[in-house]
């Protein structure tokens, strides 16, 4: 039956291939990134995010002032040179607070973002697969979607106290649901595909099939809304840092700030305008990346 | 012809039904008997939805008969669990109709036919199973330097040649080819068929080649099967077939093809009434009776047996026009019958 003769790669042969390989790979990735870069949109949006991701990385050993260090003297200090956006009530640097408050705002929107999308792919994967954990899984994401996302996340809040950990855990509890319906419906999709058939034709185990053939063709929808997630996160967290149920005081959100800032909103407009135009900004950043990422990922949407 | 010649697969009654809404079932495959001998090409032609191509995988077990039995080799694979059909999987391979869903677009194919490898545990090394891959490649008629190219950038045809490489690379004994060839180009199918016999002829492979397109199948199969609403309705080998259609189904089937110089054909158009009836609720007895011109009330009360009839050896059809010659009456052919349906109570 065999009449393949069996042939054996030599030394040079195996150089070859690699070569070949890698003068592929970068022409693949030279062709995407070009792809990437022609996207205007994308591009400004990555470079609106990678700025606030900059200042939140490297942006507190740029500031020389701490963001809790009072100063009650030079209290509501309109921005100046010292102070390029102002004093606070308790006369804190507010462009430190704002910086320091990035972090925060990064680290909640990056971690959401990723655990959400992780568990989301997960919980998608194996209730495409199986009818039960399908129906069991499906039904505690209807009722976790159907409780208003705030409310449930000030509810967690309030159970598990403020802190920033727990800023994490509550709105990845609200936002996996919706990663894992998309990551369930993407699913569905493919594993309807000929390809699927076809590796259960030449014998692969499930498990295979799962995540080595329909994990990767689900991931662009899912990366899409991973950064919407990043950016919601990052309003979500700013909204109960806002209303006393996130980050702990004293330490710096752009929420908290905001929400000292709302008793003098009428004489020093500068605690609200400037974390609020920066939250906003980050938002817009993160959303027009997200829009740019779905064009790039998935030629048939635009 | 007439020589004993070696049975791979055996089929025997295969049925697959699919529930649908309303507690009602689709009788997609319904009693299917046949059998592949080694080394042949039978064609399994019909109309959309006739259920061919569910036959063609059930009977790699992508789906699961409902009823009856499939022998592979002699072995009964019907019901053997999954974990079993490792070998099966070995000896029967598939290649699908649509080359650009076919292939997973994410995997370079280099990789997917090396994974192929990796899930049978066939070589050693790595370079071993890129050396089998290459070789497999250079085989279906792709450069090596195609290695590690995505499925994208192939045409039709190259995929559809990738596609048969990922089939081939177990060395199968069977392939199932449903449709192969009916999405690509006209000068690239004949290409791609020839590609398919060469291989059969280097390899001894058997092929179950599903399509529709007759000209296709004439031209490849040893043998031909013609299937109607889950029901094969007749079969034979290729000349048999085309010079003595016996089935009404079939001989409409055969007048619909294109001849090369219609003004000197003297063939008679037979063009079908009405629709192709649900497989939800098919016609008692023949199923072929609601569009039959030769249909009679013994059409609408009994259901025909598949008789081998001839001319030749191996002419098997199931219509009552042709048992009533077999068995002599009608009234001898219903005796018959009866004491068949008796015994199987």
């Amino acid at each position: 039956m065999n009449n393949m003769k069996q042939r054996t790669l030599t030394e040079a042969d195996l150089r070859r291939m690699v070569e070949i390989r890698n003068r592929l790979t970068k022409e693949q990735r030279s062709l995407q990134l070009h792809k990437f870069l022609r996207n205007r949109q994308a591009m400004v949006g990555l470079v609106i995010f990678l700025i606030v991701l900059f200042a939140a990385i490297f942006g507190p050993s740029l500031c020389k002032e701490s963001p809790v260090a009072l100063n009650v003297l030079n209290r509501l200090k309109p921005p100046s040179k010292e102070h390029w956006f102002g004093t606070d009530t308790l006369g804190r640097d507010v462009y430190t607070r704002v910086i320091y408050g990035a972090r925060i705002s990064m680290i909640v929107g990056v971690s959401v973002g990723a655990i959400s999308g992780i568990l989301g792919l997960i919980i998608g994967i194996y209730s495409s697969y199986n009818k039960y954990a399908d129906e069991i899984l499906m039904r505690i994401c209807d009722g976790l979607k159907a409780i208003p996302s705030i409310l449930l996340a000030i509810t967690l809040m309030t159970a598990l106290g403020a802190d920033i950990k727990n800023v994490i855990i509550s709105l990845t509890v609200v936002n996996t649901p919706t990663m894992g319906r998309l990551a369930r419906s993407a699913a569905l999709v493919v594993k309807e595909q000929t390809y699927i058939e076809a590796m259960r034709g030449i014998g692969a185990k499930s498990r295979r099939i799962l995540w080595r053939h329909i994990a990767p063709n689900i991931m662009s929808p899912l990366l899409v809304q991973m950064t919407f997630v990043f950016a919601t996160s990052i309003i979500t967290e700013a909204a109960l840092s806002f209303l006393g149920a996130g980050v702990p005081a004293p330490q710096p959100s752009w929420g908290s700030i905001l929400s000292e800032g709302r008793t003098v909103i009428f004489t020093s407009q500068w605690m609200i305008i400037f974390p609020g135009a920066i939250t906003a900004m980050t938002v817009l950043g993160l959303n027009l990346f997200g829009d740019g990422l779905r064009d790039l990922l998935d030629p048939l949407s635009s | 012809m007439k020589k004993e010649r070696e049975v791979i697969v055996e089929t025997t009654n295969v049925k697959k039904y699919f529930p649908v809404a309303h507690n009602q079932i689709v009788k997609a495959v319904d009693g299917v008997s046949l059998k592949l001998y080694k080394g042949e090409t039978y064609g399994l032609v019909g109309e959309t939805g006739c259920g061919k191509s569910t036959f063609g995988r059930t009977l790699i077990r992508l789906q699961n008969p409902t009823e009856g039995t499939i022998k592979v080799k002699g072995k009964d694979i019907s019901n053997a669990p999954e974990k079993e059909l490792g070998d099966l999987r070995k000896q029967m391979q598939m290649v699908f109709q649509d080359p650009f869903t076919s292939l997973n677009p994410r995997i370079r194919i280099g990789d997917m036919l090396m994974e192929v490898l990796k899930i049978h545990g066939i070589g050693n090394s790595k370079s071993e199973k890129m050396a089998m891959a290459m070789e497999i490649m250079e085989k279906v008629g792709l450069r090596t330097e195609h290695f590690y190219r995505y499925p994208h950038e192939f045409s039709g045809g190259q995929r559809q040649r990738i596609g048969l490489a990922r089939a081939l690379i177990l060395n199968p004994e069977i392939i199932v080819c449903d449709e192969p060839v009916s999405a690509l180009d006209v000068s690239i199918q004949s290409q791609i068929i020839n590609l398919f016999l060469d291989l059969q002829d280097s390899d001894d492979l058997t092929y179950l080649f599903i399509a529709h397109d007759i000209s296709v199948v004439k031209y490849i199969s040893n043998r031909i099967g013609v299937m109607y609403l889950g029901h094969l309705v007749e079969e034979a080998t290729t000349e048999d077939l085309f010079s003595h259609p016996l089935h009404p189904y079939t001989q409409a089937l055969l007048s619909a093809v294109p001849e090369a110089n219609p003004h000197k054909s003297d063939k008679q158009r037979i063009i079908l009434k009405g629709d192709l009836p649900s497989p939800i609720d098919p016609p008692s007895g023949c199923v072929f009776r609601t569009r039959c011109p030769y249909a009679t009330t013994l059409c609408e009360d009994l259901k025909p047996q598949t008789l081998d009839i001839g001319p030749e050896e191996g002419h098997r059809v199931a219509c009552h026009m042709y048992a009533e010659k077999h068995y002599g009456t009608t009234g001898a052919m219903i005796e018959a019958k009866g004491k068949e349906l008796a015994v199987a109570k």
